[in-house]
């Protein structure tokens, strides 16, 4: 008998360590505005400009920093001095992409990079140098 | 790693029919991209695509990826460039618009 309530206090404090120790694993995710705050004045007014894109005067470009396209995309704006704001998503802690993904698949549902919002409203996706000519250059 | 010890590796897929893109300075700037994407999250996520930091969650896009020989067979490159057929392994300029097949399944 006593071996039986043995049994099940240490099968409660079993339990007990184990709610313990998962609870102090769980990572709390740092409110948005808190994770903001950190960044320079520069990137969080880009992360805002990057909610708001059709407040942007100029081509918005969502971008990686390791990207090719993305890399493309700016030497070809950069060539016919074209102006462009761009935001480096990766560049953002995951707290602060994870809502610019969101944004970017409004515009472009496949989240593929780039992701070009021109001033008038129309999207382009990746590097397609004969769509940027035709919507930039004419 | 170096990136020649990842372009040396990569080459190796030659031998199945996947062949690393004549335009050397392309591959190389996609193979930095790679290697930056393991020093950061531990696993070599293609460079055009955001990784999770979830090896599992991005499994289909770790080099070479899911989407590759699908797309070498359909466009004649992966997505990234990185990758072509044998038809254009001699091809310096050859870079086809294709769209990311990621999110179209």
């Amino acid at each position: 008998m006593a071996a039986t309530y043995l049994l099940v206090i240490i099968g409660f404090l079993l339990i007990l360590f184990g709610i313990f120790y998962f609870k102090s694993k769980q990572i709390k995710e740092e409110p948005i505005e808190d994770v903001l705050n950190r960044l320079s004045q520069e990137e969080q007014t880009l992360y805002k400009m990057a909610l708001k894109p059709e407040n942007v005067p100029n081509t918005f470009i969502y971008a990686l920093t390791t990207c090719n396209h993305c890399k493309k995309t700016r030497e070809f704006l950069d060539e016919h001095n074209v102006p462009y704001t761009l935001i480096y998503i990766d560049s953002y802690p995951r707290e602060l992409y994870k809502v610019l993904l969101e944004k970017l698949k409004i515009y472009n549902p496949r989240g593929s990079y780039p992701t070009i919002r021109l001033a008038n409203g129309q999207i382009i996706t990746g590097f397609r140098e004969q769509a940027l000519r035709e919507a930039l250059l004419k | 790693m170096s990136p020649e010890e990842l372009y040396a590796l990569l080459k190796e897929d030659e031998k199945k029919g996947y062949y690393l893109h004549k335009n050397h300075e392309h591959c190389m700037e996609i193979i930095d991209g790679l290697l930056k994407n393991l020093d950061m999250y531990g696993y070599l996520n293609c460079p055009c695509r955001l990784a999770n930091n979830d090896e599992t969650l991005d499994k289909h896009t770790i080099c070479p990826c899911a989407y590759r020989n699908i797309d070498v067979k359909e466009f004649g490159a992966c997505f990234c460039h990185l990758f072509v057929s044998e038809e254009h392994k001699d091809d310096e300029n050859f870079f086809p618009e294709i769209d990311d097949r990621i999110h179209c399944e």
